[in-house]
């Protein structure tokens, strides 16, 4: 897979609800790469949520085209069958299954993947761990803080190994300690595994910690960018022409719709550092 | 996990509600057990009588729409004894009868010199004489029922018998038979010289060829047809209107147990439509979605059957005790009986919840996940 191929690509996506009475997005067009780290901002109500569900094929647009890996995807089978295979979903409210224990939840999004019961117990407690939860795993969520159940989630959505991890408002529901932690985890996964990353987020420190920041207003994509630490900055420069704003760090590369850079591994695992 | 272990998870989450359910579905399918064994006892019963007395042919009247219809001249027995192969021939009236004024017993009137009575299994007692008058041999359950033991005075069609034995039939409708001498029932039910049926004993082991060529003799005589023991009531049209009341009944009994299921997981989807947004949101298929859901409706279906089963034997058991049932019918359901109206209560469970499941997996996931 080559950058210049987009991994998906929302082309003039509209959404409206009650007959056109409410718009939430207006002629949207926005394309994600593999490794890319993106934070989509925007008050409550800009469009932000309408965008997320309709990039995870969970709600379909009113006009327009989403395209994976330059196919349009044309029905809900074709949906389906990405969310089992290449893009992983996280909620801000968790939404784990209550009756079934954090492994179990894990090992949901692996059935019908032709593992036998005992690889996806396998695979599940490897998740598990990998998000510090080896020793909770046949807790069900009600015996699970907010942090660990997000944990689950996390595990349960990198299950398949995604190319793309969508996060909706992932820290929503957690204070701030926790909501490090889950953002720290999800930077890491995306750095170690290459998976592209968007997360939807209102948070300006969050949305800082992304390599690239699209803000939303109105339904319209207002600001398209890189938010590059000072170092960075200078090093794409060259890449970003002469669009990037000079503004003190964290930059912003504004409008540069789509805009490639040639690190894959755009996040900031920092923003400290 | 898998999708058994989902559905049993979610229907554990509301016990009262799935234990409601699944009674309601046990009592659907005691209904329809109890139904089809009431029905399959009387034509089991009947051949069962018939073959522990040791008959191999049974005549009847070709015009009779059922046993008790049918009406032969007890002289015509001459022209069955002639056949050849034909061992023994006997007459036999059957009739329910008035017992002690308010009980109605199956009774069985033989020939004096009938070859039964020579056959009868006696606990206690003996066989009514050649020339005795009066004179009743009664099943054991008939005995029990009646509180009637040897030696006993016993009113039927308000003439006075005596209980001179009690015979040890195994079968359920030899059981609660009352015996007597063919002139007395004739006399006292006014039948004089007729018979319910002749039933045939054959010399030696009778093929399935010989004993079709004795029918064909029997059809040429008059107009009756003889049947093995096994098929005497296949064209007895009471038993045939009442197999299909009780297959009727079993049905709606069994539809009412899927409708209620249905009612059950509709409620239940309503509740979980996140959770099954949720199963969208990580790319469940449809049907593995709606599979989650119809397995419950199989499990509530599997349960009902597990309350079911039991429940329509202790029914047999407790209709037995039940003077004005007990004393006129008897059933016991088979383990025959018990598979096919498990596999139609199960598959119909499963038809039940086929709407709901369809209802769950025709939201889109967005619908689901906004849903409160």
């Amino acid at each position: 897979m080559t950058r210049s191929v987009p991994l998906i690509y929302v082309e003039n996506i509209t959404r409206s609800y009650e007959n056109g009475a409410v718009v939430a997005l207006r002629k949207v067009s926005l394309k994600i790469y593999a490794g890319d780290c993106v934070a989509i901002l925007g008050k409550s109500g800009s469009g932000k949520s309408s965008l997320i569900q309709i990039m995870g094929g969970c709600d379909s647009p009113t006009s327009g085209t989403v395209f994976w890996r330059e196919e349009p995807v044309r029905n809900q089978q074709e949906w389906r069958e990405l969310r089992a295979t290449e893009i992983g979903i996280i909620f801000q409210e968790f939404l784990l299954l209550s009756v079934l224990t954090a492994i179990e939840n894990v090992e949901m999004a692996l059935m019908g993947r032709g593992l036998s019961a005992k690889e996806r117990n396998l695979r599940a407690a490897e998740l598990l761990g990998m998000v510090g939860l080896g020793k909770r795993l046949h807790h069900l969520p009600s015996a699970l803080s907010g942090g660990e159940r997000q944990r689950v989630a996390i595990a349960r959505s990198i299950a398949n190994n995604p190319a793309l991890i969508l996060a909706d408002e992932p820290t929503g529901n957690l204070d701030s300690a926790n909501a490090a932690a889950i953002i720290d985890l999800l930077l890491e996964i995306q750095k170690t595994h290459g998976t592209a990353l968007v997360i939807v987020t209102h948070d300006e420190s969050l949305a800082a910690r992304c390599r690239r920041r699209v803000r939303i207003r109105d339904g319209l994509i207002v600001e398209d960018g890189l938010v590059l630490k000072e170092r960075d900055l200078v090093e794409n420069i060259v890449v970003a022409d002469d669009r990037a704003s000079s503004s003190a760090p964290p930059a912003v590369v504004s409008a540069a719709v789509g805009l490639r850079v040639s690190d894959p591994q755009q996040c900031v695992s920092d923003p400290q550092q | 996990m898998n999708l058994v272990t989902l559905a049993l998870r979610n229907l554990q989450r509301r016990v009262a509600r799935t234990a409601i359910v699944s009674v309601s579905v046990g009592l659907a399918v005691a209904s329809a057990l109890s139904l089809v064994a009431l029905s399959d006892s009387i034509e089991r019963g009947s051949s069962e009588g018939m073959d522990e007395r040791g008959a191999d042919l049974v005549v009847l009247s070709r015009n009779a729409s059922d046993v008790f219809s049918s009406f032969i001249p007890e002289d015509q027995k001459g022209k069955l004894v002639a056949i050849p192969g034909v061992e023994a021939v006997s007459g036999e009236l059957v009739m329910f009868a008035p017992i002690d004024k308010d009980k109605q017993k199956l009774v069985t009137a033989l020939e004096s010199e009938s070859f039964f009575w020579k056959r009868m299994p006696m606990a206690s007692g003996r066989v009514p004489r050649a020339d005795e008058r009066r004179a009743v041999v009664l099943g054991a359950e008939s005995s029990e029922t009646l509180h009637k033991g040897v030696g006993d005075k016993i009113n039927i069609y308000d003439a006075d018998f005596t209980v001179v034995g009690i015979s040890k039939y195994q079968s359920s409708i030899n059981r609660s038979m009352v015996y007597m001498v063919l002139s007395d029932l004739q006399e006292i039910a006014f039948r004089q010289k007729q018979v319910t049926m002749f039933q045939i004993k054959l010399q030696g082991r009778p093929t399935s060829a010989r004993i079709d060529a004795i029918k064909a003799q029997i059809a040429k005589i008059g107009s009756w047809v003889a049947s093995p023991t096994d098929q005497l009531l296949q064209r007895d049209r009471n038993l045939l209107v009442m197999k299909a009341i009780s297959r009727a009944v079993s049905l709606i009994a069994l539809s009412m147990g899927a409708l209620s299921v249905l009612s059950a997981l509709l409620m239940a989807v309503q509740e979980r439509t996140r959770e099954i947004g949720i199963m969208m949101a990580i790319g469940w298929t449809r049907a593995r979605t709606m599979a989650s859901i119809v397995f419950e409706g199989v499990l509530i279906g599997l349960a009902g059957c597990l309350t079911g089963v039991p429940l329509s034997y202790l029914i047999s058991l407790l209709f037995e005790r039940i003077p004005t049932i007990g004393d006129i019918i008897s059933f016991r359901p088979t383990v025959a009986m018990v598979l096919p109206t498990l596999i139609v209560s199960v598959a119909l469970c499963g038809l039940g919840s086929l709407y709901p499941a369809w209802r769950a997996a025709s939201m889109s996931p967005a619908d689901a996940l906004r849903r409160p």
